[in-house]
């Protein structure tokens, strides 16, 4: 009753919605870094939403079932293919034992989730299933997935056959516009950095990873530095260190940080930034946080819908 | 509330409450003093509080995130809060071996700060460390109370290694790197001690106002303890 990794891929771990609740022990979410895709993967095997996924980083695995079983992939588009027979993502895939399923080429996008009808046989650490990789622990051993690891499952069910709803098959550009609000230290920035920070189109780079989105761009310096005192921060923080150039806290990013706080991006928009990756380009809208809110709502009502028809 | 604050939206689900004064215990028993109250109030979509030097984030379930009663409430309740009690904070020994073994930056800093290795382990180990608050890793601890003839400047060179258990100094601060990871302090020592336990709650050695000890072991005491806990 297992998968077993015939390719491990670049990183692939194992999330869910990851722990809340420990960040005063300086423990960080952990988690999908695209809770959307993820949640429909589980939608797509009937699962609770926020069961445990393989978070699959640009280069997938080639994975073996040990016996047959229901799976769903969603998220970056892949191309898959099952003993060499193309299938599409999207949809409930039934697997036999001994078969083999392969990510392809990535078309666009940056991370799949892969959702299973059954458990992982692995213990629940801190609430959650979720990958700790800095810490090691949590998920398969604490770290991602080596060639030739096995990962057991448990309690498994043949669920009913869906398919994504259309407007839920997402698929990513390589150029965004992310919303935020503006951080503790927006106004310590004279009004030429801020209109620069709103004009530059970032490019994300290969220095970013699930801790945190490191970007390059136009240099934002205040006219002296800021004495700051370490402070809370949370996904979505976007910190400008000494050099000016932005980095956006990710789900495994740090609990406290040290540099100004420019914005936060809304939650809504959390989720594509799992989706992107080195060279793709970012620029940030300011918006308030009644808009905010109201784009949460939309999002969740939208989803909630779809699910639910 | 001896000392005064302010709120401040921080995120789509976040307040950040910022106080004012400088940062010393005092402040930090006013801070867990309110972090508890709202804990105890637990305000709508209420998940998690993240305490501070001078800070506090209050942090809800997004969806369930009402900004205006939010506020209100949270400043309702820091208003009627107590500072903590001083007696409730532990003392907790960390046995640290100096031996140059494992603690590669020893003589340097001890050059650094003109004074013998020996003068260096007194100073270092003879002081109360007051645990501040937690962060940058996983059961890392912001310790107040650095002898000031100790301060060194990190290295120009992070290392992209340290193990776990490193006890360092990086400018006007000390404190133990509680897993292996890249960083720029000097390292002076290592503990055989676990300072994150995932099994336990919660999961680090210590809290916000607690003391820290480090007590001298030697090298052969240090291989000894590390094979106990491994």
């Amino acid at each position: 009753m297992s998968i077993r990794f015939i390719k491990a891929g670049l990183q692939t771990s194992l999330q869910d919605l990851g722990r809340a609740g420990f960040r005063r022990y300086g423990i960080p979410n952990n988690g999908a870094l695209d809770p959307v895709s993820l949640q429909i993967a589980n939608w797509l095997v009937s699962k609770p939403l926020n069961s445990a996924c393989l978070e699959i980083t640009q280069a997938g695995p080639v994975i073996e079932f040990t016996q047959d079983m229901a799976i769903a992939v969603t998220g970056a588009h892949f191309e898959l293919s099952i003993d060499d027979i193309p299938v599409d993502m999207h949809q409930t895939l039934l697997v036999n034992k001994g078969e083999q399923l392969t990510f392809g080429k990535l078309v666009n996008g940056a991370r799949a989730y892969l959702a299973f009808a059954a458990d992982p046989d692995l213990p629940i650490i801190m609430n959650s299933f979720s990958t700790n990789l800095m810490a090691n622990f949590g998920g398969f051993e604490g770290r991602a997935f080596n060639n030739n690891d096995t990962l057991n499952l448990k309690s498994f069910f043949m669920p009913e056959a869906k398919v994504t709803p259309k407007e839920l098959q997402l698929q990513f550009g390589d150029n965004y516009q992310i919303r935020f609000i503006k951080g503790r230290e927006w106004s310590c920035f004279s009004k030429d950095m801020q209109q620069q920070f709103l004009q530059t189109a970032y490019q994300v780079t290969s220095q970013s990873n699930r801790m945190g989105m490191r970007l390059k761009g136009s240099a934002l310096k205040t006219e002296k530095p800021l004495s700051m005192t370490t402070a809370p921060i949370t996904p979505g923080t976007i910190q400008m260190p000494t050099d000016g150039q932005p980095i956006i806290t990710l789900a495994d990013g740090q609990a406290t940080g040290g540099y100004p706080r420019v914005g936060q991006v809304i939650t809504t928009d959390l989720s594509v930034l799992g989706q992107l990756k080195a060279n793709d380009s970012i620029s940030f809208q300011e918006i308030d946080l009644i808009d905010a809110l109201n784009l949460l709502c939309q999002k969740n009502d939208f989803i909630n819908r779809l699910f639910n028809n | 509330m001896a000392f005064n604050y302010q709120l401040f939206i921080n995120s789509d689900h976040s307040i950040l409450i910022e106080f004012e004064g400088d940062i010393s215990e005092n402040l930090l028993r006013y801070i867990l003093g309110a972090a508890e109250s709202i804990h105890n109030k637990s305000p709508t979509g209420f998940i998690e509080l993240v305490p501070a030097y001078n800070s506090l984030l209050v942090i809800f379930e997004p969806l369930e995130f009402q900004p205006e009663q939010a506020l209100s409430q949270i400043k309702t309740t820091i208003e009627q809060a107590k500072p903590v009690n001083a007696g409730s904070s532990r003392t907790i020994e960390i046995p640290v071996c100096y031996d140059v073994r494992v603690a590669p930056d020893i003589d340097y800093v001890a050059d650094y700060c003109g004074m013998t290795v020996e003068e260096l382990i007194e100073a270092h180990s003879s002081q109360n460390y007051t645990v501040y608050m937690l962060g940058f890793l996983p059961g890392f601890l912001y310790l107040g109370g650095l002898d000031e003839r100790l301060h060194c400047p990190r290295r120009d060179n992070p290392r992209t290694k340290i193990e776990a258990g490193s006890v360092g100094i990086g400018g006007s601060q000390t404190g133990v790197y509680p897993i292996a990871s890249p960083g720029g302090w000097q390292i002076i020592g290592r503990t055989p001690t676990t300072m994150l336990d995932i099994e336990q709650s919660p999961p680090s050695i210590a809290n916000p106002l607690d003391n820290i000890r480090f007590v001298p072991i030697s090298y052969e005491e240090f291989k000894k303890l590390s094979e106990a806990t491994a």
